[in-house]
């Protein structure tokens, strides 16, 4: 077995791993980043395509009967395949309680705080809210019917330069407009010394007698260990919960929250024939997220709407669409089928709202090790999300629009009986608490008990954000990179006896 | 649909398990009619046939509608001849003796709908075709660039208008000064 020595090992290369990598090699430590997925050259390796073995390949999931988590494993995690959505959460986020009354967020913690790591993740990504120009079609359609109602609706902000709107951001920019990871905090990291290795599978940690960390992996067929007196961990709410439950045994005070407090964002879909008098959208061209967000119900609700596109594959592989009242047999595949899906492009509208729902989801290792996902829909979470579906069929029926019914299908195509909710915004699995018996990192982004182990991706983040996560996790792992920064500098100066 | 959606929720990435579930074994080990263990263009005509009934007015041109069917990236295709054989023997039963793919659209549907009403294991077969069959049309999964004209989903990005000329128009008050609530 080969060992692989580092002052600073991090796991993952996604939003959570790429800002400490970046800055932690600036301030001269060797990092050495690993990420399971394969290596992706931004400039080659995309494409606009809807076949199911390149999306596979870079794209994973995990369902349960009630929740259904999409994640990536590529290097640049979920930034390759995001819709470079890039949003700030809003202050009424932070002041989130749990069921006793507790606040979600560690003391100290708040959009005040993040602000000015919002403001380097917002630059490095050149973060810019876009031109009304260049809104989809679907965006101002949606923007027209909130205004008919006398709402308020946003131009959103993304992560990008140079889009010409090709409509295929979540199969990855071929264009190397959106800004992923890829063109920036990767690169500028690998500039500053850091190393990426891919297809490194972390399989296990333990910390030695001499206080550093031990990270047993898998490289193809060969097991690989890295030691580092850092150790970070950023493989998102999924991987890392995974890679600290199957630690448990070598890491016996990491407490009882790994795994646990999953927040989901709360998605609620809903979608419509447009009426007659709205001009079309258009499903399949311009950015994926199509450019608008509307924050009227934000206080009132705790949920931002917008409108949302889907590529065929999406429309067809994940939901079965009926137009609500249609007496035609069947319904779901033949002659009403073809019809309705020959509306999906001009005439379909769907909305999508993002809420403040609580971290009531989980996962534990199965039998085999792989993570087996579980909500539990409360009467509280069932209000939320009939409320939710009501609020968002009555703004489309109040513009005139005919409901179609979106009933989720499993991976054999079956509906699923219990309404449930799908996101890849799923945060918390390690969360953030002002102490241990409330999570497992403390606001520091330090794992209670077990110093110089950091957990900096999706899964320390407490809450649900109601936006988009990714600015979120970006701005809050720059936060915690210049903790470490501060309280190492005397490890980059060090010999390597001192080490 | 979120992005990832729905994307993500994108629970469309579960495409390529689409008939993983279909896979009972008395399915495996029950017998059918020899001619569709050893006539793959009979399994393949009858499996056109389906494909036709499930997206009626789709015009394959030169493409084979049943690919997917066939494919044997994907589990279903080790049980398309059994698949073809059940189409086979209800559309005889139902229709005098005659073969699937000689059924109108109409009888056709009948038979698709009376396998989706049969037993669990059948009901799972008979949807992971349609499901298997919608996601390649729709999708155009074997083609990027040609994508399904049906739809007028076009492949990959070819230009044009992305948004309308007086944007402004449709916009209402906004709440924020740049995008980002307080």
């Amino acid at each position: 077995m080969t060992t692989r020595e580092t002052d600073v090992l991090i796991i993952g290369t996604g939003f959570g791993a790429a800002a400490p990598a970046l800055r932690l090699a600036q301030a001269g430590l060797q990092v050495t980043m690993i990420e399971k997925g394969p290596r992706i050259d931004p400039f080659k390796d995309f494409r606009q395509t809807s076949d199911p073995e390149y999306i596979l390949k870079y794209l994973k999931g995990i369902s349960s009967d009630r929740l259904s988590l999409t994640y990536a494993e590529a290097m640049g995690g979920g930034s390759g395949f995001y819709e470079m959505v890039s949003l700030r959460a809003p202050s009424i986020v932070f002041r989130q309680l749990d069921e006793t009354g507790r606040r979600l967020w560690p003391a100290g913690i708040d959009r005040v705080t993040l602000d000015p790591y919002y403001d380097i993740a917002e630059q490095m990504l050149h973060v810019h809210q876009i031109p009304v120009e260049l809104v989809p079609k679907t965006g101002l359609v949606f923007a027209m019917m909130m205004k008919r109602l006398g709402y308020s609706c946003d131009r959103a902000r993304y992560a990008e330069r140079g889009c010409i709107g090709s409509g295929f951001c979540v199969t990855g920019c071929i264009y190397a407009a959106k800004q992923s990871l890829l063109l920036n905090y990767l690169p500028q990291a690998v500039t500053a010394g850091a190393t990426i290795e891919t297809g490194v599978a972390a399989l296990r940690i333990a910390r030695r007698p001499d206080n550093r960390y031990e990270v047993r992996c898998r490289q193809g067929g060969e097991l690989v260990t890295y030691r580092s007196r850092i150790l970070i961990l950023g493989g998102g709410t999924i991987g890392t919960a995974k890679l600290l439950l199957a630690s448990g045994d070598a890491m016996p005070f990491l407490g009882a929250h790994v795994g646990r407090n999953i927040a989901f964002n709360g998605s609620v879909k809903a979608a419509a024939l447009l009426a007659d008098d709205l001009p079309d959208g258009d499903m399949f061209t311009g950015r994926t997220h199509p450019g608008m967000i509307s924050y009227q119900f934000l206080e009132s609700h705790g949920i931002t709407i917008s409108a949302a596109k889907a590529m065929p594959l999406q429309l067809v592989a994940g939901l079965r669409l009926r137009v609500q009242g249609e007496s035609r047999r069947p319904d779901w595949w033949g002659a009403a089928n073809v019809e309705l899906m020959q509306k999906c492009r001009h005439r379909l509208i769907a909305l999508y709202s993002m809420g403040l729902t609580p971290p009531a989801a989980s996962i534990a290792l199965g039998p085999d090790g792989e993570p087996v996902l579980d909500l539990q829909i409360n009467g509280a979470l069932a209000d939320y999300r009939e409320r939710t579906e009501n609020l968002l069929h009555s703004i489309l029926l109040r513009n005139g629009c005919r409901l179609v019914d979106v009933e989720f299908v499993d991976r054999t195509g079956a509906p699923r009986e219990q309404p449930g909710f799908s996101t890849a915004h799923q945060v918390g699995s390690c969360r953030m608490a002002d102490s241990k018996s409330h999570g497992v990192v403390n606001a520091a982004g330090e794992v209670f008990d077990y110093p110089g182990l950091y957990i900096t991706d999706g899964s320390a983040i407490p809450s649900s954000l109601a936006v988009n996560t990714s600015l979120t996790i970006l701005a809050n792992a720059e936060r915690i990179a210049a903790g470490i920064v501060a309280a190492h500098a005397n490890l980059a100066n060090a010999t390597p006896a001192e080490k | 649909m979120d992005r990832r959606q729905v994307v993500r929720s994108l629970a469309w990435i579960l495409a390529a398990a689409a008939t993983e579930a279909c896979t009972p074994l008395r399915i495996v080990t029950r017998s059918f009619p020899a001619e569709f263990k050893h006539d793959p263009d009979l399994v393949a005509q009858t499996l056109r046939a389906f494909t036709a009934a499930v997206i009626p007015a789709f015009d394959p041109g030169t493409t084979d509608p049943a690919r997917a069917l066939l494919d044997r990236r994907y589990p279903f295709a080790k049980y398309a001849p059994f698949f073809a054989s059940d189409l086979s023997r209800r559309a005889a039963q139902r229709f005098a003796g005659s073969s699937f793919a000689s059924l109108d659209l109409a009888q056709r549907t009948a038979v698709i709908m009376e396998g989706l009403e049969g037993d669990a294991t059948t009901c799972k077969l008979y949807r992971g075709a349609i499901f298997l069959t919608q996601v390649a049309i729709y999708a155009g999964i074997y083609d990027g660039d040609a994508g399904c004209s049906l739809i007028e989903f076009h492949g990959r990005y070819r230009g044009g208008e992305v948004s309308y000329a007086d944007p402004e128009s449709f916009l209402p008050q906004s709440l924020t000064a740049q995008g980002n609530a307080a």
